[in-house]
C-alpha cells in the first residue's frame, strides 16, 4: 500500500468538491488545504477561499509550514477576501462547503470545541473554541468534518458541551483516519471504511453502537491522485496533523 | 496639526486597569506581540480582551494575570504549537471568564 490515512483523507475531502463550488477552510487545516489544492490540480473549477483571505491562491506553490494562516494561502490569488466577508457570504447561503474539525462529536452531529470536564466557567480542560463552526455549519450547504484521530474519547454518545450542531436538513459528513460517516435522518451512519481498517476497529474507536454490517470500502486514492498530492504538498505538511 | 504619533512605550501606558482591548492578528500571525509584552510588564489588572482568533499576544496578558475576561471565536496557536497555555490556566482556575462567540 503506497498511501496512508493522510492521503486517503485528503482524497476523500477532495472528491467532495464539485465544479463551481465555493469551498472554505480555516486555520490549523493542513489536510483540507492539501485536499483543496489536490482538487485544483485535478482540474476541478471551484473557488478556493480561506481564513488567510486569499481567493484561489496559487495552488502550485507548496506550503512550507503547517499554519494555514500563512502567505501561502493568498499569494498568487485573484482577490483579497477577508474573514468577515466570508462569513457574510456563508450567511447568505452561498458557501457550498466548509471544512471543519472538532474535539468531540456525538451521533447527532453535536460538536464540542469548548471544554471537557468541570463546568463552563471552571473547566477541567479548556479547548480553543468553535472558530466559527456554530455560524458556518447551519448555513453551509455541505459541512465536511475531518478528524485525523478517531477514538472513543472523541466519538462520544454525549458531548460535554455543544459548541455547534449539524443541520439535519443539510449535507454533513465526517471523514476520519478510519472511515467516513454521513448524516442521515439526523444521525451519523457509516458510509465506508478505509481499505486498511475494518468494522471491528471502527467500532472499537466509536463511542456508540454501529448497527450496520455490510459496508463498502472507501475508494483508495488513484495513482494520479497520489502523484498530485505529492506535487501540491512535496514538503508533506499534511503529516503534521497525524 | 497635532501629531497623533507617539512611542510604543507611551502608547502602552494609555491602557488602564479594567479597559477592554481589541487585539488584532490571528493565532501566531500578525499579533501585536511587543505591545502586549510591554503591557504585561505594567501589571495592569481586570483587562478584557477581544479578538476573533487571539493567540500569542493575548495569551501573554492572560499568563501575566492582566486579563479577567476574554471574548473569542478561537483562542489558541495552531497544529504543533497547540493550545494557548496562559488562557487555559486562567480559565481553568476560574480567574478568567471565557465568552466564546462564533
Amino acid at each position: 500500500m503506497n498511501y496512508g490515512p493522510a492521503e486517503i483523507m485528503v482524497t476523500a475531502l477532495a472528491r467532495e468538491i464539485m465544479s463551481r463550488d465555493i469551498v472554505f477552510h480555516g486555520l490549523a487545516s493542513p489536510v483540507p488545504m492539501t485536499a483543496m489544492k489536490l482538487a485544483k490540480a485535478l482540474g476541478i473549477e471551484f473557488t478556493f477561499i480561506n481564513i488567510a483571505g486569499g481567493v484561489d491562491p496559487n495552488w502550485g506553490n507548496p506550503a512550507v509550514i503547517g499554519s494555514t494562516l500563512s502567505s501561502n494561502l493568498y499569494e498568487g490569488g485573484v482577490a483579497d477576501y477577508g474573514l468577515d466577508e466570508i462569513f457574510d457570504l456563508a450567511c447568505t447561503g452561498r458557501v457550498d462547503i466548509s471544512m471543519l474539525s472538532l474535539v468531540q462529536i456525538s451521533p447527532r452531529g453535536e460538536i464540542n470545541m469548548s471544554f471537557v470536564g468541570g463546568e463552563y466557567d471552571k473547566p477541567k480542560v479548556r479547548l480553543p473554541g468553535g472558530a466559527g463552526s456554530a455560524t458556518l455549519t447551519p448555513v453551509t450547504k455541505k459541512t465536511l468534518i475531518w478528524k485525523t484521530k478517531q477514538d472513543i474519547k472523541s466519538f462520544v454518545p454525549e458531548v460535554a458541551f455543544c459548541t455547534a450542531k449539524a443541520d439535519p436538513f443539510k449535507q454533513f459528513k465526517v471523514i476520519t483516519n478510519l472511515c467516513t460517516f454521513v448524516m442521515e435522518n439526523g444521525l451519523l451512519v457509516l458510509e465506508s471504511i478505509h481499505p486498511y481498517s475494518n468494522l471491528a476497529e471502527v467500532q472499537a474507536n466509536t463511542g456508540w453502537e454501529i448497527t450496520q454490517t455490510d459496508l463498502p470500502l472507501t475508494l483508495a486514492p488513484s495513482e494520479e491522485e497520489l502523484a498530485l498530492i505529492e506535487k501540491v504538498d512535496p514538503n508533506r505538511i499534511r503529516y503534521i496533523e497525524f | 496639526m497635532i501629531s497623533k504619533l507617539m512611542t510604543m512605550p507611551d502608547a502602552v501606558r494609555l491602557v488602564l486597569n479594567g479597559q477592554m482591548l481589541a487585539v488584532g492578528g490571528n493565532a501566531l500571525h500578525r499579533t501585536p506581540a511587543a505591545f502586549c509584552q510591554e503591557l504585561a510588564m505594567l501589571k495592569r489588572t481586570h483587562l478584557k480582551g477581544v479578538g476573533a482568533a487571539p493567540g500569542f499576544a493575548m495569551d501573554v496578558l492572560c499568563a501575566a494575570e492582566s486579563m479577567n475576561e476574554v471574548y473569542f471565536g478561537f483562542f489558541g496557536f495552531e497544529n504543533e504549537y497547540g493550545l494557548a497555555p496562559g488562557m487555559r490556566k486562567g480559565i481553568q482556575s476560574g480567574k478568567i471568564k471565557a465568552i466564546e462567540g462564533s
